[in-house]
């Protein structure tokens, strides 16, 4: 092996050597164990988003049937953006970027309780639609009133603007020929949970 | 055939009927047995996973040197202005938590319903509007407002802190001297100590069929069918969202016009009900929420059915049941 060869080797180890030195250093350094905490941070809001965004399709989809799994969901967000304000500034950093994850957070948490509000809405119109369309002998009597609680249940499957316009072509039937005297109340009562239905 | 010729053969008892009746006897018998065990059927055993409702948990731990100081301060009428008033004044603790005082209508005072302390700590807001977040805070917006405690933080800590017995607890308590953080939050850890697990409904959601009957059993099936479930779930039943109330017709006083859910734990022990306090009696409440927010003219029996599962909301304080509150004396009455 030549001389040169030698030396190269030597450098080459010597680079290595410096490499993992400087990494030695740099893992040991003071700063890690509060990158490490901020990561955590990062993680538990990641984690609390994630459920809260799993928690609102499931309510909506009738496999969550209360609210609290939402809530503690949004606690816990709201808890890791408090923690890492707080970690901003015991490191001396700029909070601004947590200002505007919080203001983002406040938005979400009010499309949350927005959505809490309609979807029991949603369920009571819903559930009243369903009450119906099992009462004994109603849709017997009232073949419209039955192709309308069709088009709601229809509805619920299928948001399309066709689904919506079915709905409103029973409507219009209901107005042009209403349903037998006795059942009028009742017909009244599926129109005004329908209405609200088409708001929420 | 002539009606006397008829009476005779329809009254005489012949050897072989005798023997049929007496064949009947344990037919009978069986079936009176039947009859007794359908009325006494136990509700069916919940599927816990899927309930709308969770049973309250036990209180959570914390500091008892903390909660004993907020014990004592929730019953110091020194956190008033005029020393008139504690917390326990509107908010008994002994009874229902609550008062059963109706709001009053003069401008300036109180004008909605006082809600029970009890199982407050498990509602995501607090007050009927859900403004605010925290007890802490909630106890400093009592103390402050003039028609209620007509005090402050720093006004109340003035006296306590004038007094050696309550000093030396709070730093017993705290480590350091009395100080307003310490103050709002001993109340707060005494507040949520104030649940009311156990109730028989709670009892039958861990799996004792025999806590509620039949009965109470298909009033909650109707509380669910019918929707009021959809706003009253959780652990609180209720006290997790808001609602616009007077959705179909008008429901109470139209201000506010959203409302944090309230809690129906211990509904049926916490007259008046509604923000205004407008309804005298659960049935009243129950069939106006039914047409106001449902749309739906409940009958008799369906509002008993709902009354009968409400009363097994009712939990145990202290090992007691949680009792109606009585009227309040006029000097304890906010103003």
């Amino acid at each position: 092996m030549r001389p040169s060869e030698i030396a190269a080797g030597v450098g080459v180890v010597g680079l290595l050597l410096a490499l993992l030195t400087w990494l030695l250093v740099r893992g040991i350094v003071t700063d890690a164990a509060a990158y490490s905490t901020t990561l955590r941070i990062f993680d538990d809001f990641a984690l609390a988003e994630a459920s809260l965004h799993r928690d609102v399709l499931e309510a909506r989809a009738g496999l969550l049937t209360d609210y609290d799994p939402l809530v503690r969901s949004s606690e816990h967000i709201a808890a890791a953006v408090s923690q890492l304000r707080a970690q901003a500034a015991s490191e001396g950093l700029d909070t601004g970027p947590v200002d505007r994850l919080a203001a983002a957070i406040k938005i979400e948490e009010k499309l949350t309780e927005r959505f809490k509000t309609d979807n029991a809405l949603l369920r009571n119109s819903l559930s009243y639609v369903g009450h119906l369309s099992t009462s004994l002998g109603f849709n017997d009597r009232n073949f419209r009133l039955g192709a309308l609680e069709t088009a709601i249940l229809q509805l619920t499957l299928d948001s399309s603007a066709r689904s919506q316009e079915a709905v409103e072509e029973r409507l219009l039937e209901l107005a042009v020929q209403p349903p037998v005297e006795a059942d009028q109340g009742t017909a009244q009562a599926l129109i005004s949970h329908v209405r609200l239905l088409s708001l929420v | 055939m002539p009606a006397s010729n008829r009476s005779p053969r329809l009254t005489a008892i012949t050897p072989g009927a005798s023997r049929s009746i007496v064949r009947l006897i344990p037919v009978l018998l069986t079936l009176c047995a039947a009859g007794w065990s359908i009325a006494q059927t136990p509700a069916p055993q919940p599927r816990a996973d899927q309930e709308p409702i969770t049973p309250i948990p036990a209180p959570p731990v914390q500091d008892q040197r903390q909660v004993a100081l907020g014990d004592r301060l929730f019953h110091d009428p020194r956190l008033s202005h005029d020393n008139t008033r504690s917390c326990n004044s509107c908010h008994d603790t002994s009874t229902n938590g609550a008062s059963a005082n109706p709001p009053d209508s003069t401008p300036g005072a109180v004008e909605l319903n006082i809600p029970t302390v009890f199982n407050a700590a498990l509602s995501f807001r607090l007050n009927w509007e859900g403004d605010l977040r925290t007890l802490e805070g909630q106890i400093e917006q009592s103390l402050g407002k003039p028609q209620i405690m007509g005090s402050s933080v720093e006004e109340a800590l003035h006296k306590l802190q004038a007094d050696p017995d309550v000093a030396c607890q709070f730093r017993e308590a705290f480590g350091r001297e009395a100080d307003g953080a310490g103050l709002l939050g001993a109340i707060a850890a005494y507040e949520r100590t104030l649940l009311t697990p156990g109730s028989r409904f709670d009892r039958w959601l861990e799996g004792d069929v025999n806590a509620i009957t039949a009965e109470e059993f298909a009033g909650y099936q109707l509380f669910k069918s019918l929707g009021c479930v959809s706003c009253h779930q959780g652990v609180n039943v209720g006290g997790n969202m808001y609602q616009r109330h007077g959705i179909f017709h008008p429901l109470a006083s139209p201000k506010p016009e959203i409302l944090r859910v309230p809690s129906l734990r211990n509904v049926a022990v916490t007259a008046l009900y509604f923000h205004d306090g407008s309804a005298a009696t659960l049935s009243k409440a129950v069939q106006e929420m039914g047409y106001a927010q449902l749309d739906r003219k409940l009958t008799d029996d369906q509002t008993k059915a709902i009354v009968a599962f409400l009363n097994t909301l009712t939990g145990p304080y202290l090992g007691k049941p949680v009792t109606p509150a009585g009227q309040l004396r006029q000097s304890d009455a906010p103003k």
